[in-house]
């Protein structure tokens, strides 16, 4: 009899100790939100490479008692408290003392250095012909970052800080990236709400744009085929990538990092003779590192920090911003088709909002929707391009004003 | 309903017009500077562009000119293949239709297949 007490007693603390017992409701309907990412990354094929991993750090985060992430010791209040000097990023000393595998992943986050690595990639994958061939076009991808803008003024109105405004404005780029490199920085807080946010938007946008795109169109303009574009040299490639990394690095240099970066892959790729470092750039490396950023930056988002109200704003915020961002492209290419007499498609603006290659597939679908002979593709991949370009540019403008 | 919610929002960080005034005032110099920084890569590329094929130009015309035979398209040059094998391809596809649209089956005499040009055809698989 003894014995079976005995069993039962332990079976009973066990139970007591176990993640069931000393969870609290935020972890478990942060584990259910989890579920839900695990759903549209698997069934619905939302971004999945980004979304997998991210939904898996909110997982692991949100595991009651595993403590995989120590987020108070990247807490400027705490690391105060420790006696650390102002400005110190991260309580070093306890970090390295009882820090887990995630705490170290993170500071990959923290000090910068994942998101410009993703772009070092990213320029090893991009061809820029199709925006040398047609370099008006880095116009739309200007115009299409008014909805950065937008959402920076909405969400200063509806009671966030400048920096977290500006962060928030930032998913208007489309640009995953991006929006992890500036939030780090000002608003490191909603890091975890503000990169799902973007994520799930960049995998939404051929469900946000089209409307959008209709909306603002003539049937007339979205039927004009455009003329094939000009074959680039090889010189003009390898050149571009040198010569934008000295005119933005000069201008603002807190787009360094992240133009930088995207440059130097892209230099690799058009020079030729840096085959090795092509293939890496644009497979291993940034396969790697998507999974580092991925899991740390889901690891971010624990119940106590993403359960709130400014999440709900965040989210219903990053819808405003991607909107805006496809109506400025939109407008902007009906200028264009005012301008040229007819010969750009306005479809093509929407491309501008970066998100590659989604965005220039959108444009090409509705361009063959209204006009089946239509093949926009190539058109749309010119401000596709130049949308990247565009918001790292936002980036480091957000950064250095806000800093 | 939604003024009282905005105003218990901006308690904090000062009254809703001075917010209106830094947002817009931030919106408008944010989106100036990124159109200014992107109007000067567009005429970098633009001179970039004009330069390289003015110098082209120049060099095809001055082979021309000198009776020089061997101006070779860029994008040919980069690929160093015996483009015979091919010619003789693209010959016997065309002869094949030719004759087959015929219907009698003899090989279609009327062409000879001098020289094929290569394009560069962009790649528009990268993704983020």
């Amino acid at each position: 009899m003894e014995i079976i007490n005995a069993f039962f007693d332990t079976l009973l603390k066990l139970w007591n100790t176990s993640g069931f017992m000393t969870g609290n409701w935020q972890q478990f309907a942060m584990i259910a939100i989890a579920c839900l990412l695990f759903f549209l990354a698997v069934v619905k094929k939302f971004e999945p490479l980004l979304l997998l991993p991210i939904a898996f750090g909110i997982l692991l985060a949100n595991i009651p008692g595993a403590n995989v992430i120590h987020m108070e010791y990247f807490d400027p209040k705490v690391i105060a408290d420790l006696g650390y000097q102002k400005g110190t990023l991260f309580a070093f000393k306890e970090l390295f003392a009882n820090g887990g595998l995630l705490d170290i992943l993170y500071l990959g986050v923290k000090l910068g250095i994942y998101p410009p690595l993703i772009f070092l990639g990213i320029g090893a994958m991009t061809d820029f012909g199709p925006l040398l061939a047609n370099p008006k076009s880095l116009l739309l991808g200007a115009a299409a970052q008014l909805g950065i803008f937008v959402a920076f003024m909405l969400a200063l109105l509806v009671g966030f800080t400048p920096q977290e405004a500006g962060s928030i404005g930032i998913i208007g780029g489309a640009d995953g990236p991006t929006a992890i490199f500036v939030t780090k920085t000002l608003a490191p807080h909603l890091l975890g709400p503000i990169a799902i946010a973007a994520y799930s938007y960049m995998a939404l946008v051929p469900v946000i744009q089209p409307p959008f795109m209709r909306l603002l169109t003539t049937r007339k303009e979205r039927e004009v085929v455009m003329d094939q574009l000009r074959e680039v040299s090889k010189t003009e490639r390898i050149l571009f990538p040198i010569i934008v990394t000295i005119l933005v690095s000069l201008l603002i240099p807190d787009a360094t990092p992240l133009v930088g970066m995207l440059m130097l892959g892209n230099l690799f790729r058009e020079s030729g003779v840096v085959d090795r470092l092509t293939k890496t750039a644009s497979n291993e490396l940034i396969n790697i590192i998507t999974i580092l950023l991925g899991v740390s930056v889901g690891a971010t988002a624990t119940g106590s920090t993403f359960l709130k109200l400014q999440t709900i704003l965040i989210i219903i915020l990053g819808v405003i911003a991607f909107s805006f961002g496809t109506i400025g492209g939109v407008l902007f290419g009906k200028i264009m088709y005012i301008t040229s007499k007819g010969k750009v498609n306005p479809l093509i603006g929407s491309a501008g909002v970066s998100a590659v290659p989604m965005a220039a597939r959108v444009s090409q679908l509705e361009g063959q929707r209204a006009n089946p002979g239509n093949f926009l593709l190539m058109h749309a991949m010119g401000p596709n391009v130049a949308g990247v370009i565009g918001s790292a540019v936002a980036a480091g403008i957000l950064l250095s004003l806000l800093k | 309903m939604p003024l009282l919610f905005l105003q218990s929002w901006t308690k904090e960080f000062g009254t809703l017009s001075e917010k209106t005034f830094l947002g817009s005032t931030m919106a408008l110099v944010g989106i100036s500077i990124v159109f200014i920084m992107l109007v000067v890569i567009v005429f970098s590329i633009f001179l970039m562009s004009s330069v390289i094929n003015k110098r082209k130009k120049k060099l095809i015309s001055t082979e021309l000119l000198t009776g020089d035979a061997g101006i070779i398209d860029e994008t040919i040059a980069a690929t160093d293949h015996d483009d015979n094998e091919l010619i003789a391809v693209i010959t016997a596809a065309i002869a094949m239709i030719s004759s087959s649209e015929e219907g009698n089956g003899a090989p279609y005499p009327g062409f000879k297949v001098r020289s094929i040009k290569r394009t560069r055809f962009y790649n528009i698989e990268s993704d983020l």
